[in-house]
């Protein structure tokens, strides 16, 4: 470690306690009631606008939201934390998105549902194998980045902290589902905008506008500067990112299928408006620490060694309580919606096509502590490697924008371009990230993407039917006889 | 090179923005609760 803990870490222990016991007693709360498969996966199809835009916000806030955008400003300055703060375009463009998928699939569960009703067996497994992976990289770089931060602000060893947030997060996940993710996640909006707004205001009241720019005008004036390529290049590269992780993610479809009708639209509009400003005011926030004299030796900690500047113990805890809540919101999400996805497009579809609601119940909670396992052992291992997984897979989503926009808004769109779109997407965004760098993965598997699903739209246009988008949800209970067919068998069923 | 003045305006509508957010949740929130529409 370069830096001390800004927090003493019995004082980051007796913390890391409190808003453990916290977040598990609300989640618990929350999702006392969650009963049947619905009200479990999907919050019971009835989330209000309250809680729908305080859970879209708080999941797209991560770690990264609150530690790197500070980071990116303190490195490509003002471009760093407005390209940062673009990231609210995918938001805000899932908004018209959220209220077609509502309609058009009033019965869906996942993301996975739409690709196999929209695209057929081959897209969908592309589509499955794309996701999961993605899922996968974002789980365990947000556990591995729980272990490095509390360690980094408190102190605490990494396993114990990475150990912590883990655990936390499948135990309030398990006891009340997609409830007790989204009622967790509005408080914790809360509480990282309440954070963010105390952060900004000390720095304007204690360091001043004019002081700010004076020093970063005499000690480095790039960071003011409103022309730097490599800044406007990696903005470009987030900003497609940003879009393929929420078009394509079960984490949004999840939350799509869980709005109330009529929710959706002000719901993701209304979050995308409210994250915007957040890498604004995080990276002023890292700003001003040439003004305040703050040596920074790890430019990802400026934010927390500001906030100890400003407000000693106070600052310190702020930090370590916005920082937990951006974590845990996104993790528990991620959590609940790759659960999701396995156990409708893996368990169900493939293997248990006749699963009562019950039975898919028990997968569902089996699902998040095998995930919550899987996660910890490879958070475990510590790999530099798994924490850039992450950068990996722009290539991977990227790929997946226009098929799922396309198939969502275009009867013609048809199946094996949209299949060939993801797999050729995807081989040259991996290439690019190779043989170019990681900051034009993203670019490049999306380019390809939409050129195959321009053309082979516009060569091959199908007809697609959008009733047939509307499914069936799982058998009640009361009417289900456990089935004894064959894996085979059932998928067979299922797909006729 | 952005100015005194850019910078200003740009980091107080940030933080408007930011400020009037967490409000437009609790009001948000508790107009659901009364209307009983939170779920």
């Amino acid at each position: 470690m370069v830096n001390d803990p800004v927090l003493d870490p019995v004082l980051a222990g007796i913390l890391l306690a409190s808003i453990s016991a916290l977040w598990i007693f609300v989640g618990w709360w929350w999702g006392r009631n969650a009963h049947t498969v619905e009200d479990y996966m999907l919050a019971g199809r009835n989330v209000g606008l309250a809680v729908g835009t305080g859970t879209a916000m708080a999941t797209w806030v991560t770690s990264n939201t609150t530690m790197v955008a500070p980071q990116l400003a303190l490195q490509m300055g003002i471009w760093g934390m407005v390209g940062y703060s673009l990231g609210s375009i995918g938001l805000i463009l899932f908004a018209p998105m959220a209220r077609r998928i509502r309609d058009l699939m009033p019965n869906g569960f996942t993301s996975g549902d739409f690709v196999r009703l929209r695209y057929g067996i081959v897209a969908w497994r592309v589509f499955l194998a794309i996701s999961l992976f993605y899922a996968l990289g974002w789980l365990v770089s947000l556990g591995m980045a729980g272990g490095i931060l509390i360690q980094a602000l408190s102190g605490i060893p990494y396993w114990i902290g990475m150990t912590v947030i883990l655990t936390i997060c499948v135990l309030y996940t398990l006891l009340g589902g997609l409830r007790a993710v989204m009622g967790t996640d509005f408080m914790q909006a809360v509480i990282i905008l309440i954070g963010v707004v105390v952060l900004g205001v000390l720095v304007v009241q204690n360091v001043g506008f004019n002081n700010v720019h004076a020093r970063l005008a005499e000690e480095r004036p790039a960071l003011l500067s409103l022309m730097m390529p490599a800044a406007i290049m990696f903005l470009f590269n987030n900003l497609l990112f940003g879009v393929g992780e929420i078009f394509h993610s079960n984490v949004w479809w999840s939350r799509a299928f869980a709005f109330r009708q009529g929710v959706g639209f002000k719901a993701f509009l209304l979050a995308g408006i409210f994250w915007a400003p957040i890498p604004i005011a995080a990276g002023f926030v890292a700003l001003a620490a040439p003004g305040l004299g703050i040596n920074v030796p790890r430019p990802d900690m400026v934010g927390p060694l500001v906030a100890a500047n400003l407000l000693g113990v106070t600052g310190a805890i702020l930090v370590f309580l916005v920082v937990f809540a951006a974590l845990a919101s996104s993790l528990d999400s991620l959590l609940a919606a790759t659960s999701d996805l396995i156990v409708e497009d893996v368990y169900r579809k493939h293997l248990r096509p006749g699963a009562s609601n019950q039975t898919l119940r028990r997968a569902s909670a089996a699902v998040i502590l095998l995930l919550g396992a899987l996660t910890w052992t490879l958070c475990a291992l510590n790999l530099t490697t798994l924490a850039s997984l992450l950068h990996f897979t722009g290539a991977f989503v990227a790929s997946t924008i226009w098929p799922i926009a396309a198939g969502l808004y275009w009867r013609r769109t048809n199946a094996w371009g949209a299949a060939a779109a993801m797999i050729m997407g995807s081989a040259a965004g991996l290439a690019a990230y190779f043989m170019i760098g990681f900051y034009v993965a993203a670019l490049v598997g999306a380019a390809v993407s939409m050129t195959i699903v321009l053309l082979t739209t516009w060569l091959r246009p199908a007809t697609f039917n959008w009733t047939s988008l509307q499914e069936e949800g799982p058998v009640p209970d009361s009417s289900v006889a456990e089935p004894h067919t064959t894996g085979q068998q059932s998928t067979k069923l299922a797909f006729d | 090179m952005i100015s005194v003045f850019q910078l200003t305006l740009l980091v107080c509508a940030t933080l408007i923005l930011t400020a009037i957010a967490p409000i437009t949740l609790l009001v948000l929130f508790f107009r659901d609760l009364r209307d009983g529409t939170v779920w």
